[in-house]
């Protein structure tokens, strides 16, 4: 009776945390890293793009690796579509490194202005995924504890 | 320059084009518009500013006029997120007293 008990709770357990993806800490830590990279090189976007080239390279290749990874996720659309607005080159910072492409170097007052506004959607999507802990795990330990298994 | 007067300018610009090229659905686009203009209202006023000065050109002005938008975009979808996991965590309440109740006969 008690491993049947244990299955279903098991079961149960699963079940709960369905609706909508769970907390990564992977995607929470790489957030954190992309953000402090772009702002990196954002701070650097006043001096010759060329300057920059590898560094901007690595940041479009890990903005894609990011849209990959949180495209293969299940119930993650909202996370994925975040990451693709913030790395299209046609919106936030994909489009800031065309810009800077295109004119060559950026101007000091500009940049200022464009930092908070990058740093504002990552921190939104940190934002997001902490919540994402916050209330899934704790649902699911909550409900694990609650029988003393 | 007038700012304030800029923005009532804007609205009424954006009414009217809104009003001219998507008709009954130009109503939603002018609430989304004002609502942008609203709560991008300190920011525009610095960026103009900056813009008149000679500080940030024209691409840059429209890059950052662009990016309050995304934002927006991107509140919107947290705001739906975490809406989302509201409702999920009221839908696994149901669920944990419904599992409760028959754990509770398993067991008896």
């Amino acid at each position: 009776m008690k491993t049947l008990k244990k299955t279903f709770i098991a079961f149960m357990a699963v079940t709960l945390v369905s609706c909508t993806s769970l907390y990564d800490h992977f995607t929470y830590t790489e957030t954190i890293k992309t953000k402090l990279d772009a702002i990196s090189l954002i701070d650097k976007s006043d001096a010759p793009y060329s300057d920059s080239e590898v560094q901007i390279t690595d940041l479009k290749n890990q903005m894609k690796k990011m849209v990959i990874y949180e495209k293969g996720k299940d119930k993650n659309q909202l996370t994925t579509k975040m990451w693709e607005l913030i790395s299209s080159d046609k919106h936030l910072m994909g489009s800031y490194l065309k810009l800077w492409e295109e004119k060559g170097s950026l101007n000091t007052a500009f940049k200022e202005q464009a930092k908070p506004q990058i740093e504002e959607a990552f921190n939104l999507m940190i934002f997001y995924e902490e919540k994402k802990d916050k209330q899934s795990q704790n649902a699911l330990t909550q409900f694990i504890n609650q029988f003393n298994l | 320059m007038d700012f304030e007067k800029l923005l009532k300018e804007l609205k009424e610009e954006i009414v009217a084009d809104a009003k001219d090229k998507f008709g009954e659905e130009g109503k939603l686009i002018v609430s989304d518009m004002k609502d942008y203009l609203k709560t991008s209202e300190e920011k525009l006023k610095k960026w103009a500013g900056l813009f008149i000065a000679g500080a940030i050109d024209k691409d840059e002005l429209e890059w950052l006029l662009k990016s309050q938008k995304d934002l927006l975009v991107m509140k919107a979808l947290v705001k739906a997120g975490v809406n989302k996991i509201k409702a999920g965590h009221y839908k696994n309440r149901v669920i944990n007293i419904v599992l409760n109740k028959l754990v509770g006969l398993v067991v008896l």
